[in-house]
């Protein structure tokens, strides 16, 4: 193993524990797109990660752990038809809406599905959407990735004259502890901190943000910030223009 | 037995119980809770054991893997082609683990070595969790073993403490570089001496 081959090694091992320095990760960004079968490595290395806690003595949880599973299951069969009535399908405006909400986002209907149906906040974001939505004052603005989460995409649902903006996004890659994204809406040419959040399990953000006024935004930034140290040149990781 | 990769037309609503991961995943997509209670017997000592591991006590460790598997039931968003569902969970409770452990406030000091951690069995898994996990078990032991002790010590710290590298250098007084460098050689090691086991 040469020199080079032992650097791609150690950047991809930082990149699975999650310690990759900004320049670290644009280095590895180009080290995989000139051999970008060493993809396969990584996934290599996250399997170990994931191998470590077998290494734990046996134990196992008590007896009850499973039935309190089952009453939960139980439980959401018998409230299932209740959720239901709140499944913007229901109503054939707001059905239209929600599908094209899903095509506008590009997301995976089953998945989404799911996600609106069994989580109540979802239900209220979905709500506060399709209003949105119906308004024709509504912005949309898009959300491209770049660098490291070049993958990434999303919206940003904006109404003038409401407080709160609704931020959803797709792809984005998860943080480590201790790391954040940061939304900034550029006003007057000037930054002004918008909001921080992190990606769920799946690299998906769903949340309300409070926003200036909409007719001030000319663009929407989003950049990489670690919370125990103050760096005056953050990593963008999203960009916008209205 | 690799539970993932076993070829088998199998794929009805009638699970056996070595019917691969795969297979019974399907079934539990269809909204069947016998697939999510086989995966429960699969799984939920790997879960808890790691859930005890970084809490530190059975109560919350034992709420944690109820959470897991009803998020396994619920959101349906594991994906066989992703990785192996042993490292989803293992990942997911891991994440909420520590989550809960920095919700509290406090950091839960770094106590235990490896060898350590002897744990009494509160109830037998089945013949089949058995064999599969004792096997993954020693295995996983092994490896981990013949890494130097200051890649596993900082692994462990990292993995199970949910400590950052600058808090691990600080604790074990060493340069945060060094700390680094440690991280990533163990996890190099670990996976040269689990190369036969991960292919």
């Amino acid at each position: 193993m040469n020199d080079s081959e032992d650097k791609l090694d150690e950047l991809m091992a930082g990149y699975v524990l999650g310690d990759l320095s900004p320049e670290e990760a644009e280095e590895l960004q180009q080290f995989l797109e000139r051999q970008p079968e060493k993809i396969q490595d990584l996934d290599s290395l996250k399997a170990t990660l994931g191998m470590i806690p077998y290494a734990l003595s046996p134990n196992n949880p008590s007896p009850k752990v499973w039935k309190m599973i089952a009453e939960s299951i139980e439980g959401d069969r018998q409230f299932q038809p209740i959720q239901k009535r709140f499944s913007l399908m229901g109503y054939p405006l707001m059905g239209s809406i929600a599908a094209l909400l899903l095509i506008l986002l590009g997301w995976n209907n089953y998945e989404l599905r799911q996600n609106l149906i069994t989580a109540q906040t979802e239900i209220s974001y979905q709500k506060d959407v399709v209003a949105m939505l119906q308004n024709p004052e509504t912005h949309l603005v898009s959300l491209k990735g770049m660098d490291m989460a070049a993958h990434a995409s999303g919206r940003v649902i904006m109404t003038p004259g409401e407080p709160q903006s609704v931020l959803i996004l797709q792809n984005l890659p998860i943080l480590p502890n201790g790391k954040y994204y940061q939304l900034w809406s550029i006003v007057n040419g000037k930054k002004v901190a918008s909001g921080q959040f992190n990606a769920d399990k799946n690299g998906t953000v769903l949340l309300k943000l409070p926003t200036p006024s909409a007719l001030e935004v000319s663009g929407l930034l989003i950049t990489l910030e670690e919370s125990s140290s103050q760096n005056d040149h953050p990593l963008m990781v999203m960009t916008s223009s209205l | 037995m690799d539970l993932n990769s076993k070829n088998s037309a199998s794929t009805n609503l009638k699970l056996q119980a070595d019917a691969t991961d795969t297979e019974v995943w399907n079934v539990l997509k269809q909204g069947q809770s016998q697939a999510l209670h086989l995966f429960y017997e699969r799984y939920s000592s790997l879960v808890y054991r790691l859930a005890f591991r970084v809490l530190g006590n059975s109560q919350e460790a034992e709420d944690l893997t109820q959470d897991i598997f009803l998020t396994l039931w619920r959101t349906r968003n594991y994906d066989p082609n992703r990785g192996s569902l042993g490292s989803y969970l293992t990942t997911l409770t891991r994440s909420r683990a520590i989550d809960k452990l920095r919700s509290r406030g406090t950091q839960i000091k770094f106590l235990q070595r490896w060898s350590q951690l002897m744990v009494t069995e509160s109830s037998s898994p089945s013949p089949f969790e058995a064999a599969s996990l004792s096997q993954r078990s020693e295995q996983v032991k092994a490896a981990i073993a013949q890494l130097p002790t200051s890649q596993r010590q900082v692994l462990e710290m990292a993995y199970f403490d949910g400590m950052t590298q600058s808090e691990i250098a600080k604790q074990l007084e060493t340069p945060l570089g060094t700390v680094k460098s440690w991280c990533r050689q163990g996890l190099l090691n670990l996976r040269k001496n689990l190369q036969n086991f991960i292919d």
